[in-house]
């Protein structure tokens, strides 16, 4: 039988919930990021699925945009990663806890 | 029954005097001062109180009683209680001696207690006193009554607890003060159970304030039975028992009676007045005063004269073993009070009272020698290291020797005729409902408690003025730990000291002869009339079956001794009718009465020879432990009462109560609020994850809700 | 035959997936993510969308990742410990990520359900000039805002990666041969032309000569 569109969904589903359990595991700062590209890339599955099966373009166009926002992000973000390391030559996430009452 | 004035005066006298010495004597410090205003104030009122009882219409003369209504202190409803004062006869009695003690007392002590640091104080306290008792004997209704029971209470507390750097005169303060409580609670039952079976509290009728007798009304009402149902009833009896309790606590019988040989403790005084003539009798006071309610609550006599014999021969059995000179008084004291009580329960309201006015005064003048010995021995009571003081203390020695044989009961002395009559009356009483032979047991004991009397009075007598000087000895084992005080000799005390005591033994001598009963006065063909019966009669109730009329004798007078004739001048009173009580004095009644007053002169003679024979030659006898250690009661108390009620209150109480639940919710409110402030911190420690989770879980509630919401719609559209 | 294909690459990106996670040392888990990547790339063509699907592989595998990895090697990321803070964070993660996927499965189950799903995929939008058409006239507007974003990102990364002033105390000079005008680092020296030569903070300490300054930590701020 053909895959449904459930089970792409399913996938996308999963993949987005290990993610989720990889950022709230995950100690390293890169590891942690890493896991929220995962996330992303389960919302993309799920936009290319339905564009699929409904036919229409728009949910390619926006994987698109969400790709070109993840490659910005990414090079902003690692570049922030680097400024911390510089200053606490930490790269654990437990040790930037300072931003509290 | 007119509005007297001057009644107030007889308790507001003492009372101006405590407060002028608490004010101005602590500040003057000056003790002719503090002596002066002290006595004055007490002299004013037994002046008035003379004058009232013996003017042409006053107390002891008149059918009505004097009355003085100073203010209306509580009205609500149908409940009123009156600040009255009300002077009949049994309280003009109680009144006259009281003052007349009171005052030879307050001038002894003014001697005695030279030098101490607290002389304003001991006098203000002591003024505090007569206040309470006199309001105690003269109040016209229950409720004041119990204040000045409550205030003779307090009184004693102050008293007891005088010596302050004494380590057993605080204890023994509490001790009286709450076993005092303890009876409280019973006289404060009995106090509500006669309001509520009779609306009132007051125990004269008043007219002119609407105010009713409780007395009459319970008088009116019919007698109860006999048997252990009539005390839980609810009735009279319930009330007359509920009385009585209170007056076990405040006169010292089983089982409240432990506080009083404590009560030694405090100055000699104190021990006179109130622990002997005044306070003591007040339990009396307020039985006789309730005779319409005990002659109609023959369980509750009982009861009185059982625990009245009981403790009689229990207290004598004590005395004979004690070595504190002061101590063998006060088990003499809880003693003589059992026999008031007998007397009481089996209906001899008179002999009663009798009997605690001649117990006054040789009570009191037992004490105050005691006292006076106490003082020439540098303070020392303890009858062992005493001896041969009769050639130092003369007149201390004569006239404690009056007092000796007034409390033994040798004739013409004052303790005899009462003591007689006690016995007389119990012989002869009946109980109604209670097994016949009563009176006879009952006399039976009475007979011995005489004997142990006489034995430990002497013993008394013995060991501290005659024989060998034992003072000067070093070798008598101490259980202080310090030497004897042997290198002083003792001193007679200065005139402040024993002019009251001479004034107590001529009272002592010749204060019984008001009270000879008929049986003895016809012998000598004088004066035949037994005065004090005479005016005491018509305001005590009589047991039923020996009078057809009910109620207080107020309209009429009830003789039971044959009207007086005329031999010489003329009596008192006009005589108003006979009663068939009369039958009561027929020759052989009287020939009975004759030779049961044989007996008790040679019960007492007996016991003064016995005393004198175990006692002169070895004044150190041992007696036996058992009784010495008062049969262990103070143990027994604590053991039973006080370390189960200690250990609950500690245990129970406050660490499982107070600190436990009380505290224990209040703290848990604390470490609820801690609590929750220390998981919520969790929300924000500054973890990266921590937020991110925290972020999840929100988003999680509202997919959650959109989901759920959603749903209805998606149901629709499923096939 | 395509549910088979579909089930192989699902299984791959699920292992892929789950690896990465699951990997102490952040290398092999960025390797596992470029498996993800590609396995979905191949999902992505049994959708129909082959242009996706190769942009995935060019940006993410071949961009991103590449960056990821630099990154990695540059700063020389060790192996993660096991936790010692925030352990009952495990449980929590896996209890949320539950319901997470139970609320995921409960719109799954209608949207299944819902008679206007098509069940055949049989699309022809997924073509190169389709998704072009597509951009460069309805979707215009997010594609220039799009090149706008990059811009920004670039500006960021540069002004990120730029130091000035004096050096915080806990940084560590980058390995390597540095060579700073002495005014960025020393505000006294500003018309000192001798660069400073340094390899780590402790020799710019040593050549400024406030060794033994007290330094700011963690705690103060």
């Amino acid at each position: 039988m053909t895959p449904q569109l459930s089970w792409y969904l399913a996938l996308s589903a999963v993949l987005f919930t290990i993610g989720v359990v990889g950022v709230l595991i995950k100690r390293n700062v890169i590891s942690m990021f890493m896991c929220i590209e995962l996330m992303l890339n389960a919302v993309n599955l799920t936009f290319v699925a339905f564009s699929s099966f409904f036919r229409d373009v728009s949910g390619q166009l926006f994987v698109f945009i969400v790709m070109t926002v993840a490659a910005a992000e990414a090079a902003v973000g690692l570049g922030i990663i680097i400024a911390i390391f510089r200053n606490r030559e930490s790269l654990d996430v437990d040790d930037a806890s300072i931003l509290r009452l | 029954m007119g509005t007297n004035n001057l009644l107030s005066l007889i308790i507001f006298a003492p009372l101006a005097g405590a407060v002028i010495n608490w004010l101005v004597g602590r500040r003057l410090r000056n003790e002719r001062f503090i002596g002066v205003v002290a006595c004055a104030s007490v002299g004013i009122s037994t002046l008035i109180a003379f004058y009232l009882a013996f003017k042409p219409d006053g107390a002891l003369r008149a059918t009505q009683p004097l009355m003085d209504h100073l203010w209306t202190w509580i009205q609500v409803g149908t409940f009123r209680a009156d600040f009255g004062l009300a002077m009949d006869r049994l309280s003009g009695i109680y009144a006259l001696f009281i003052t007349f003690v009171g005052l030879l007392i307050h001038i002894f002590a003014t001697g005695y207690m030279h030098g101490d640091r607290g002389y304003y104080r001991f006098f203000a306290y002591l003024n505090l006193f007569m206040f309470a008792m006199l309001t105690l004997v003269l109040a016209d209704n229950f409720l004041l009554m119990f204040v000045g029971w409550e205030g003779v209470g307090l009184c004693s507390y102050l008293l007891i607890g005088f010596y302050l750097d004494k380590e057993e005169a605080a204890p023994a303060a509490k001790k009286a003060f709450i076993a005092n409580r303890v009876g409280d609670w019973g006289f404060v039952l009995g106090l509500m159970l006669i309001f509520f079976m009779t609306g009132s509290i007051s125990f004269f009728e008043k007219k002119a304030l609407g105010v009713t007798s409780a007395l009459t009304a319970i008088g009116n009402l019919p007698i109860d039975g006999f048997g252990w149902h009539a005390i839980f009833a609810g009735g009279v009896t319930s009330i007359a028992v509920l009385l009585f309790i209170g007056a076990t606590g405040k006169s010292a019988q089983i089982p409240l009676f432990v506080w009083l040989p404590d009560a030694m403790a405090g100055p000699t005084p104190v021990s006179a007045l109130i622990h002997a003539a005044t306070m003591v009798t007040a339990g009396v006071y307020m039985v006789v005063r309730c005779s319409a309610i005990y002659t109609h609550a023959p369980t509750a006599m009982f009861i009185v004269a059982i625990v009245g014999a009981a403790t009689a021969l229990f207290a004598a059995t004590i005395g004979i073993a004690q070595n504190d000179i002061k101590k063998v008084l006060a088990y003499s004291t809880i003693s003589q009070l059992g026999y008031m009580f007998l007397a009481c329960g089996m209906g001899a309201f008179v002999a009663a009272i009798l009997h605690v006015m001649t117990h006054a005064f040789f009570k009191a003048q037992l004490f105050l020698g005691s006292g006076s010995v106490i003082h020439g021995m540098h303070h020392e009571q303890d009858m062992r290291r005493m001896g041969g003081l009769r050639k130092y203390m003369p007149i201390t020695w004569l006239t404690m020797c009056a007092g000796w044989l007034a409390i033994c009961g040798v004739p013409i002395f004052a303790g005899f005729f009462s003591k007689d009559e006690i016995l007389w009356k119990t012989w002869s009483g009946q109980i109604a409902g209670a097994p016949p032979a009563l009176g006879k047991a009952l006399w039976f004991i009475g007979a011995v408690t005489a004997l142990l009397t006489a034995i430990y009075m002497t013993r008394l007598m013995v060991m501290t003025f005659w024989g060998n000087e034992r003072f000067r000895e070093k070798t008598i084992e101490d259980s202080h730990g310090h030497g004897s005080h042997g290198a002083h000799t003792p001193h007679e005390s200065p005139w402040t000291m024993t002019i009251p005591l001479i004034v107590l033994a001529v009272l002592s001598t010749i204060g019984g002869l008001v009270g000879v009963p008929y049986a003895l006065s016809s012998l000598t063909g004088g004066h035949p009339e037994n005065y004090f019966e005479r005016t005491l009669e018509p305001a005590v109730n009589s047991v039923p079956g020996e009078e057809t009329n009910a109620g207080q004798g107020t309209a009429e007078l009830h003789w039971l001794t044959p009207p007086p004739q005329e031999v010489d001048g003329k009596p008192a009173f006009a005589p108003a009718k006979r009663s068939e009580a009369e039958a009561v004095h027929g020759p052989a009644e009287i020939s009975q009465e004759r030779l049961f007053t044989l007996i008790s002169i040679m019960v007492a003679i007996t016991g003064i020879g016995i005393g004198w024979v175990m006692f002169q030659k070895q004044p150190l006898r041992q007696m036996p432990r058992l009784l010495e250690h008062k049969y262990y009661v103070d143990e027994i108390y604590d053991a039973a009462v006080i370390q189960p009620i200690l250990v609950i209150s500690r245990e129970g109480l406050w660490k499982l109560f107070d600190i436990g639940v009380i505290d224990g919710l209040i703290h848990s409110l604390g470490r609820t609020v801690v609590n929750l402030g220390r998981t919520i911190r969790h929300m924000q420690l500054g973890f990266v994850r921590g937020y991110a989770a925290i972020i999840l879980a929100g988003a999680l509630i509202i997919i959650g809700y959109f989901a759920y919401s959603g749903a209805h719609v998606l149901r629709f559209l499923v096939k | 035959m395509v549910a088979l294909l579909f089930i192989l690459f699902a299984g791959m990106a699920i292992g892929c997936a789950v690896s990465m996670v699951a990997q102490r040392n952040p290398l092999y888990g960025a390797i596992s993510l470029i498996g993800v990547f590609i396995s979905l790339a191949c999902l992505y063509v049994t959708l129909a969308a082959p242009f996706i699907a190769a942009v995935q592989v060019i940006v993410y595998a071949g961009a991103i990742m590449v960056l990821v990895v630099f990154v990695i090697m540059l700063l020389n990321v060790e192996e993660e410990e096991r936790p010692t803070r925030l352990r009952s964070l495990v449980p929590i993660a896996v209890v949320l990520a539950a319901v997470l996927f139970a609320e995921a499965a409960f719109i799954i189950y209608f949207v299944q359900a819902s008679p206007s799903t098509p069940t055949r995929n049989i699309s022809d939008v997924g073509l190169t000039s389709s998704i072009g058409a597509g951009l460069f006239t309805t979707y215009l507007l997010p594609f220039e805002i799009t090149s706008i974003l990059l811009l920004m990102a670039v500006v960021g990364a540069m002004t990120l990666a730029r130091t000035g002033g004096l050096l915080p105390p806990r940084a560590v000079v980058v390995p390597g041969h540095q060579v700073l005008a002495r005014d960025v680092l020393d505000p006294r020296a500003v018309n000192e032309p001798e660069p400073i030569h340094a390899r780590s903070t402790a020799e710019v300490e040593k050549i400024l000569g406030i060794e033994g300054a007290p330094h700011v930590t963690d705690e103060d701020l």
